[in-house]
């Protein structure tokens, strides 16, 4: 057997090589998305990164049955997510959350402190939606995501992802509306 | 973000959204995952728990078919009335008839089907065996209840033993004549 592999001119690869080169480009691909998913329940960089590092290496220990790519995603999305708002409510006492944003370098000591106000009234209004609004609102919120991809990931219909999102955003409205007037 | 339902959201909440969701991880998270993950060894090659389950429960279902068809599995039941002694030695007699068999097969197999003392779900298969066969199974497993089976003590027949016991074969000879040139009428059949 190892003559022949050795007289073989092309690659040899063995199966299980084969998946962790896959499992590699699924990592490329949806590690970033896995972190901003647990970013959107945190707010909080190390957190974020330790809970999407759990749902990854959970992926990876299934991943014989999550090797198509938009399988691999909607389940990372999920268990993400799921993972997250676990540790968030385990975590309810933590104070010192990172409301702000990534404020563009030459923003003044006052812009900073207007959009650390209105991430404060953003999130606080986020995190008092219902679960299945709120995890819309973050998915179609995260770059190059429409209503389909959304609709992908969840494993819902583009009409349903549409009338949440429609509903979600007309709630966040009015509760921010009353935030920024009630301040 | 999705176009069609920006919603009466004021336009600068919607750009703090898109920014705050617009975060990177830093440089060290993915080799931090390659690392945990090589720590973690490969992928199960278990099958999912449903897969595993749905495994078990059809070889349980063919085993539970195989032993439903499996040749020479006699029923012996012993609530069955134990047929006398000499049922034991009434191999040479000659074969009854077809229809009796059928009869006898038939009354065996409701009498299995119908008997209320079985468990539910207890479901032995049915074996069609002639009425001397059922009857010598009674007598063995009666014997065998009653403890007057002794198998160790029966001793290993021996070729000679076995040769003595059979009957010579006689075969009477055939005599047959040539068949005459020309064929034989019917008229001259059997006028031998």
């Amino acid at each position: 057997m190892h003559d022949l592999a050795d007289g073989y001119p092309g690659t040899l690869v063995t199966a299980d090589d084969e998946l962790a080169r896959e499992f590699e480009a699924r990592l490329r691909d949806s590690g970033t998305l896995a972190f901003r998913v647990a970013y959107g329940v945190l707010r909080h960089r190390e957190d974020a990164e330790d809970v999407a590092q759990d749902a990854l290496a959970k992926a990876y220990r299934s991943f014989r049955q999550l090797r198509d790519r938009e399988r691999f995603r909607a389940w990372l999305v999920r268990a993400t997510w799921r993972m997250a708002i676990d540790r968030r409510r385990g975590e309810r006492r933590r104070v010192a959350r990172e409301e702000a944003v990534d404020t563009p370098g030459e923003a003044s000591a006052e812009q900073v402190a207007v959009d650390r106000e209105r991430a404060a009234h953003l999130w606080t209004a986020i995190d008092t939606l219902p679960d299945k609004l709120r995890l819309v609102i973050v998915l179609s919120g995260i770059e190059g995501h429409d209503t389909r991809d959304v609709g992908s990931l969840l494993g819902i219909p583009e009409g349903t992802v549409r009338s949440r999102l429609f509903t979600a955003r007309k709630v966040l409205a009015e509760r921010l509306r009353w935030l920024t007037t009630n301040a | 973000m999705a176009d069609n339902e920006r919603v009466d959201l004021p336009a600068e909440f919607d750009a703090l959204l898109r920014r705050t969701l617009a975060a990177e991880p830093s440089p060290a998270f993915l080799p931090r995952v390659r690392e945990r993950i090589s720590e973690a060894g490969r992928p199960s090659r278990w099958m999912a728990p449903w897969t595993l389950a749905g495994g078990v429960a059809a070889a349980a279902l063919a085993l539970a078919i195989g032993l439903a068809w499996l040749p020479g599995a006699p029923v012996v039941d012993p609530a069955l009335p134990a047929a006398p002694a000499s049922a034991t030695t009434a191999s040479a007699r000659p074969v009854p008839p077809l229809p009796a068999i059928q009869r006898e097969t038939v009354r065996v197999a409701r009498a299995t089907t119908v008997r209320p003392a079985r468990q539910a779900g207890e479901s032995l298969p049915i074996v069609i065996v002639d009425q001397r066969q059922r009857a010598a199974l009674n007598t063995f497993v009666r014997m065998a209840q009653q403890g007057n089976l002794h198998l160790a003590q029966v001793e290993p027949a021996t070729d000679q033993a076995i040769e003595e016991q059979l009957m010579p074969i006689a075969v009477e000879p055939v005599a047959v004549s040539p068949i005459p040139v020309g064929g034989v009428l019917p008229s001259a059949i059997g006028r031998d």
